[in-house]
Parts: C-alpha cells; sequence; structure tokens
C-alpha cells in the first residue's frame, strides 16, 4: 500500500484529538463546535477514503482473486497438510 | 410507561405497515436465489456497491444508533460523537480496506464462505476452527440477545395506552413482539439466505436514515417553537434549540467535551465566596456561632409556621407540587426562600428541605428565581413605612446575611470525558474486523471495486444518523434541566422528545419503525451467518461433505437457522430481566481482541498456529477477568489505568501473538501461497517480476512496438519466444 496513504490515515487519526476545541463553547449554525469539527472530520475521512481508493487500490488482489486455483476434489473444511 | 406512548393506535400501523413491506421485499427477494449453497451463504458474490454498502452500514448500526447514540448524549453530550461516530468513520472504512477486501479476494479464491475456514486453512489447523468456532458463537449470542429484548422493552410501553383493556392492556408483550420480529426475519432469510438480508438490510437502512432526519427536523422546530423568538427556517431552529441549552446552567457542560467556559467562572466566583464565608465562619466565637445559629432557626420558624397552617392541608409536614402551584405568589416566594437557604445549611438541613419539599431536585431553578424574587422584594419593602412590612424584610435579610453554618466548598466542575477515555474509544469499531456477520457480507461482493462506495460512504452515513441523534440527546437534557420534559431513564430520551414535542402519531410510528429497523437489520444478518457457521464450520466437517448435495446444504443451514431463531428467542424469554445488555457491551470487547489474529493472519507472513492460539487464550483470559471484575458488566464506568478494558487487552492480544510466533516454528510456504498474491505468482513463474526495464531486444521481438509495463494493448504480458509450455 502506498505509504502515503497511510499517512494521511495516521494524520487523521491524530487530527481526531482535537485539543484546540475541547472546552470551545461557540457554535456555528446552532452546532456547538466540537461536534462540529467531527462532522466535518466524517467527511473528510470520506475525501481521504476517496484517495485512497482511487490512488492506492489494491488491483493485484482482484487479479489474483480472478484468477484462483481452487481444487474442487479437496474440502474446504479440512485443511491441506504441507508436503513433507 | 413510555414517554414515547400515544393513545392513537396510528403508529401500530405504521408499524405493522413496516413490517409487512420489509416481509414483502424479503420474499420477492428470495425469488433470485438460484437454489445453490453459494447463492444461500454468500448470494453466488453478485452483490453490487450499493447493497453492500447499505446491507454492511446497516448491519453494523444496531439500535444503539438511533436509541443508544440519543441517551448517551444526554449523559455525555457532543463528547459521544467524536469517541464513537467519527472515530468508526474512519476505522470501519481502514477494516473494509484493509480485511474486507483481502478476505473477499482470499474467501473467492479459495470458496471460502465464514471466517473459521479462512482461519482453519491459514493456520493449517482444525482444532483452532473449532476453538474460534465456539468463542465467536459466545460472542456474537448476547449481541444477538439485546436486539431481542430491546424490541420487547420499547414495544411495550409504548403501545400501552392504545388499548384499553384485556390481555394488552400493558401494551404488547415482549413475548408476541419478539416472536413477531423473529419470524419475520426468519421468514426472509429462510427463503433467501444472505441476498434477501442483504435486500432487507438496504430497505431497512433507509428507514432509519429518514427516520432520524426527520426526527431531527421536526424536533428542532418543537423547540425552537418554545423560544422567545419563535420557529423559523431550518437553520434558525438549530441554532435555537442550541441556544435554549446553552441557557441552562446544568446542561450547558454537554455542549464541550472539558469544563464549559461560564462553568469555570462560576465556579471560581463561587470559590472566592466560599472563601469570604469559611473566613467569616472561622472568625465567629462559639458564642457568636450559637446566636446565629438560634436566630437563624427563630427566623426559618416564623416563615414556615404560617405556611403550613395556611396550606398544609393533610398536616404531613411537606408540600406536594400541587399544593406548591396553588399558592399565592407572595407565600410561594417566602416557602421557597425557606427552602433554598435550608438547601444551603449544610447535609442535615438539605435533608429537612427534601422531606418539606419532595419535588426539590425537580424544581431547583423555579425556587431560585422565588428566592431571588423574595430577596428582592425584602430589599424594597425594608424602605416601606408599613411598619409590619419592614419588620417582615429585615428578618428576610437578616437571615440571608446571618452565618451560622459552615459553608460547604463548591464542586469543582469535570469534563464530560478524559483524553485517555476519548482516545481509547478507537479501539472499539476495530471489532467490526471480526465481526461473522460482517464477515459474511464482505464474501458476497461482487467484485473488490464493490468495496469502493462502502468504504468512501460509511463515514457519511454514519454522520447523517448520529448528528442528529446526539443534538437531540443534547437538547433533551436541556429541556430536562429547565424541567420542561421529563426523561425517567437515557434511553427514553428520544421518545420523551418525540412523544412530548412533536405529538404526531405518524412520527411516532415512523420513529417506533426506525428503531425495529436499526435493531432488525442487525438481526437477520446475525441469524443467517449463525446458522452459516453451524454447518460449514461444525456439521460439514465433521460428517463427509461429499454426502451430500448441494440442494442438500441449503436445507441444513435453513435448518440450523431455524434452530438458532428458536434457541436465540427461548434465551430472550429466559432471561428477559436479566443483565445481558452489560454482557453484550463487553463482547464488541472481546471482537476487539481477536483483531490482532486476522491482521497478523492477512499480513504477517511469520504467524504461527501457536501464535494464534496464543492470541486466542489470552483473549478469552483477560476478557473474562475484566469482565469479572466491573462486576459481571454492572460497572459501566469500568476501567483498566483509566481506560477502556478493550485497549490494553487487545495490546496484550497482539503482544503474546508478535512473541510466540517469533518464538515458534514458521508456516510452510505451501501454506502461505495460498494467501499471500505475491508468493502465488512468484512459484508460478521463476522469472524476475519486472521485465520493462530489459531492453526490447533481450524480449525477443524487437519489432514490437513500446511495450509500457511488458503488456500488450489487450493487457496481457507477450509470450516469451523461449518461454516453452511455461
Amino acid at each position: 500500500m502506498k505509504y502515503w496513504v497511510v499517512a494521511i490515515m495516521v494524520s487523521l487519526g491524530w487530527l481526531h484529538h482535537d485539543w484546540w476545541f475541547w472546552e470551545e463553547s461557540f457554535s456555528f449554525l446552532g452546532i456547538p463546535a466540537g461536534l462540529g469539527y467531527h462532522v466535518a472530520f466524517s467527511f473528510a475521512t470520506a475525501v481521504a477514503w476517496a484517495l485512497a481508493v482511487y490512488q492506492a487500490w489494491p488491483a493485484e488482489l482482484e487479479r489474483w482473486a480472478d484468477s484462483g486455483n481452487r481444487r474442487r476434489s479437496r474440502s474446504r473444511n479440512r485443511p491441506r497438510r504441507p508436503s513433507r | 410507561m413510555s414517554i414515547l406512548a400515544a393513545a392513537s393506535t396510528t403508529p401500530l400501523w405504521v408499524v405493522l405497515g413496516y413490517l409487512v413491506l420489509l416481509l414483502g421485499l424479503g420474499v420477492y427477494s428470495s425469488r433470485f436465489f438460484k437454489g445453490t449453497s453459494r447463492d444461500y451463504f454468500v448470494a453466488s458474490r453478485s452483490i453490487g456497491s450499493f447493497l453492500l454498502l447499505m446491507s454492511v452500514f446497516g448491519t453494523t448500526m444496531t439500535g444503539f444508533a438511533l436509541v443508544g447514540s440519543t441517551g448517551q448524549s444526554f449523559k455525555q453530550g457532543i463528547a459521544v460523537y467524536g469517541a464513537m461516530a467519527s472515530w468508526s468513520g474512519l476505522v470501519h472504512s481502514a477494516m473494509f480496506f484493509l480485511v474486507g477486501i483481502r478476505l473477499w479476494a482470499i474467501g473467492k479464491r479459495n470458496g471460502y464462505v465464514t471466517q473459521v475456514q479462512f482461519f482453519r486453512n491459514r493456520f493449517n489447523s482444525s482444532a483452532l476452527g473449532y476453538v474460534l468456532f465456539g468463542l465467536l458463537v459466545i460472542l456474537v449470542i448476547p449481541y444477538l440477545l439485546i436486539g431481542i429484548l430491546s424490541v420487547g422493552k420499547f414495544v411495550q410501553p409504548t403501545t400501552a395506552p392504545m388499548f384499553d383493556s384485556g390481555w394488552l392492556a400493558n401494551g404488547i408483550p415482549p413475548w408476541l413482539s419478539g416472536l413477531v420480529i423473529c419470524g419475520v426475519v426468519l421468514a426472509y432469510v429462510f427463503l433467501g439466505g444472505v441476498r434477501s438480508a442483504a435486500w432487507a438490510n438496504t430497505f431497512q437502512t433507509i428507514v432509519f436514515m429518514l427516520t432520524a432526519v426527520i426526527a431531527f427536523f421536526m424536533i428542532s422546530r418543537a423547540i425552537a417553537a418554545k423560544t422567545e423568538e419563535g420557529a423559523g427556517g431550518f437553520i434558525t431552529n438549530i441554532k435555537r434549540a442550541t441556544e435554549y441549552v446553552e441557557g441552562e446552567s446544568k446542561a450547558r457542560r454537554l455542549l464541550v467535551r472539558g469544563v464549559h467556559p461560564e462553568d469555570k467562572t462560576d465556579y471560581e466566583d463561587a470559590l472566592r465566596e466560599y472563601a469570604e464565608k469559611k473566613s467569616a465562619y472561622d472568625n465567629q466565637s462559639e458564642v457568636e456561632r450559637d446566636d446565629a445559629l438560634t436566630q437563624w432557626k427563630e427566623q426559618m420558624q416564623t416563615l414556615l409556621d404560617p405556611l403550613a397552617e395556611a396550606h398544609d392541608k393533610n398536616q404531613d409536614g411537606s408540600y406536594s407540587a400541587e399544593e406548591f402551584s396553588a399558592m399565592p405568589e407572595a407565600d410561594r416566594q417566602s416557602l421557597a426562600f425557606a427552602l433554598v437557604e435550608l438547601n444551603r445549611a449544610g447535609e442535615e438541613q438539605q435533608a429537612k428541605a427534601t422531606k418539606l419539599f419532595p419535588d426539590l431536585a425537580k424544581e431547583t431553578k423555579t425556587l431560585a428565581n422565588l428566592h431571588a424574587a423574595k430577596l428582592e422584594q425584602a430589599r424594597k419593602d425594608s424602605k416601606s413605612e408599613d411598619v409590619e412590612k419592614m419588620f417582615a424584610a429585615e428578618g428576610i435579610l437578616h437571615v440571608a446575611a446571618l452565618n451560622p453554618f459552615p459553608p460547604s466548598e463548591p464542586k469543582e466542575p469535570t469534563a464530560s470525558m478524559s483524553h485517555l477515555m476519548f482516545f481509547s474509544f478507537l479501539f472499539i469499531p476495530l471489532s467490526v474486523a471480526m465481526f461473522p456477520h460482517v464477515f459474511q457480507h464482505w464474501l458476497t461482493a461482487k467484485s473488490a471495486k464493490s468495496f469502493r462506495l462502502p468504504i468512501i460512504a460509511h463515514p457519511i452515513c454514519i454522520a447523517i444518523v448520529w448528528l442528529p441523534c446526539v443534538l437531540i440527546g443534547v437538547w433533551a437534557a436541556g429541556l430536562a434541566a429547565a424541567g420542561e420534559l421529563n426523561v425517567p431513564t437515557p434511553n427514553a430520551a428520544l421518545g420523551a422528545m418525540v412523544g412530548a414535542l412533536v405529538q404526531n402519531p405518524w412520527l411516532t410510528g415512523l420513529l417506533m419503525a426506525g428503531v425495529l429497523a436499526a435493531i432488525m437489520s442487525s438481526l437477520d444478518s446475525q441469524f443467517v451467518c449463525l446458522g452459516t457457521m453451524f454447518t460449514n464450520d461444525v456439521f460439514l466437517p465433521l460428517a463427509d461433505e461429499h454426502d451430500y448435495t448441494d440442494r442438500q446444504k441449503v436445507w441444513i443451514a435453513r435448518i440450523f437457522t431455524v434452530v438458532v431463531v428458536a434457541v436465540a428467542y427461548g434465551l430472550s424469554l429466559a432471561l428477559a430481566n436479566s443483565s445481558v445488555f452489560n454482557l453484550a457491551i463487553w463482547c464488541f470487547t472481546g471482537f476487539t481482541g481477536l483483531v490482532p489474529l486476522v491482521l497478523a493472519a492477512l499480513y504477517w507472513k511469520r504467524t504461527t498456529t501457536a501464535g494464534a492460539f496464543a492470541s486466542i487464550a489470552v483473549t478469552a483470559v483477560l476478557w473474562f477477568v475484566f469482565f469479572q471484575q466491573s462486576g459481571w458488566g454492572a460497572d459501566k464506568g469500568y476501567t483498566v489505568l483509566e481506560m477502556k478494558a478493550v485497549m490494553p487487552l487487545t495490546l496484550a492480544s497482539a503482544a503474546v501473538l508478535i512473541i510466540v510466533s517469533l518464538l515458534t516454528t514458521p508456516p510452510a510456504k505451501e501454506t502461505l501461497r495460498k494467501f499471500f498474491p505475491g508468493d502465488n505468482n512468484r512459484q508460478a513463474s521463476n522469472k524476475p517480476k519486472q521485465q520493462s526495464d530489459r531492453p526490447r531486444e533481450s524480449q525477443g521481438n524487437p519489432d514490437r512496438r513500446p511495450n509500457h509495463g511488458n503488456r500488450n494493448r489487450r493487457g496481457r504480458r507477450p509470450r516469451r519466444p523461449d518461454s516453452g509450455g511455461q
């Protein structure tokens, strides 16, 4: 996975803890500052995930899944013993 | 009785209409059932983006999303959104991206339909499969039970006023509402399996999202109408409703997570006043204190005796709310003055005040206003020419000035949530990575691209539901503090707001349907998941699955699903009055404790079977110990090292997994090839991965057009002339 995606998500995790609005009592459009910040955070999270989805999509997983080499004769409920 | 209760039966008809629509949709969706086990268990992996988004979101949102979130914000304010909703938006999407897509790919490639199949094969251990199966079932069942129990606890008081007499006089009993809900859900999952659950979840999710938005709109307008400016536009109503809470000293703390600035200011003023009174009290001699106390008691008796003679009709030494309301204004002021002075005078006098007026706690604002009015009037009357009035006024002012009792130190205001606690809520949404019913929904995805919309839109869907609910809870607290709303328990806040403020039977019915939708959207997935697990993780491994046709496997799953629903319903009747709610909330902690296992299984090749067993064991043991120390869940504020127990439990599980894995034999490469894409490709070809940096001549085809990324126009690798039969 691209490191910048990880960096964005870690940054969001850090930004989640908003010390700056911890005791702010003003409100915007009737929504208290601490609540409004986190609603905006939710939308920012969606944008970040959109970036991750379209820029760091694990396309190889999809190809790998489609190239599945299932052996129908072997049960998926009985694990395969490794060959010696 | 539920505050939501309405005498009209319209809400009940709305709910019945919702259930009929739901059942109809579920039955209709079963027409697309192909009759195969693959279709029953994973909808033939045909679910597209929108259905996947709605079904996964609906499954993760339980009744807590509407009722519980409002109740929590009634107690803790806006902190609830940041602690639960915005963390969930980030973490759930992360789990879908990191865990969901990968598990989908592995599940598709290997034909898995349950979590246990994946772990059993990943770690090459049937024993691990059975242990994990047992643990997952133990964790899911309480989670499922609270859904059924919540239905009963919600429906009965709500429907009580709708029936005058007969066996429904106390409302629809829990055994009947539970039976109807279980019956409706069983009908469509029996017929169509997980496909019907996905379709039903989509409908239910839309219903409870609409409920949250419509309730928000109507409640904000009703609160704004109570203000001096009255109701206006949508944004104006929200502003006025929040300003209403801001004006309530006992509720404004809910608008911040730390300490409200005005509460800090009030505390500092109270601290200064306390210091002055303490100093004056300490400087009094013993004789002066006794004299002041005698005068104070005489003055209070002078005030209270005439009131008792005139208004204490039953002479029981106390005044009811009705008696208080019936008094003339002057007498109400006198009684209020006496009660407030008694309340300030220490514990013994506070007890006397409560005995004198049992509704003291509810009417503090009214009493404070009357006390201030009495003092104001006394200051005016002290200058009156009427001698009797003047003496009475002097008496009031003298009592207010006397200092016969040691002053009480003011309580320092506390934050609604500490920083560490706020951070530790991060660990709760991690649990979604190990929910077996969410895992099953992941496996239904048509393609990996089906995950894109759920990953992106999940945080927005959470905001649409949680923002209205959190604000409604905070507004309810403001109205309750002002004495304008009666909320018997925090979880009754949403119902109280709708029932008392909006008084619209259609909205009441929609709210009831919305709550049921939120509950049932998790129930159907849990039922079909447990039926799938019993069939594929226990029955078929113990029997020889090749002895059963595909059609028979579907019927085995259906029978198991019926048994699961019957057992769950029976348990809900047996445990109706128990504290299973406490247990269920702890189940999230158990699931989160298993998340290091799934992350390691997917991303760390060095994870061993022994490490997996160790992680499961530590999770189970620590979970049991912490649960016991919390009084089997009774202590809702239980913490470990001042943080939620889920955090140290998950860290311990991860640490043990890593340490034991490093100390034990790594897994066979042959096993890893099935679960790690890179290994599989490397095994298929011994050639280096990247060929694009080689000169074109080495590819044996110098006349070919430029080949970017070593692929031709159709995206296929060109065949090397010397590759032989590979």
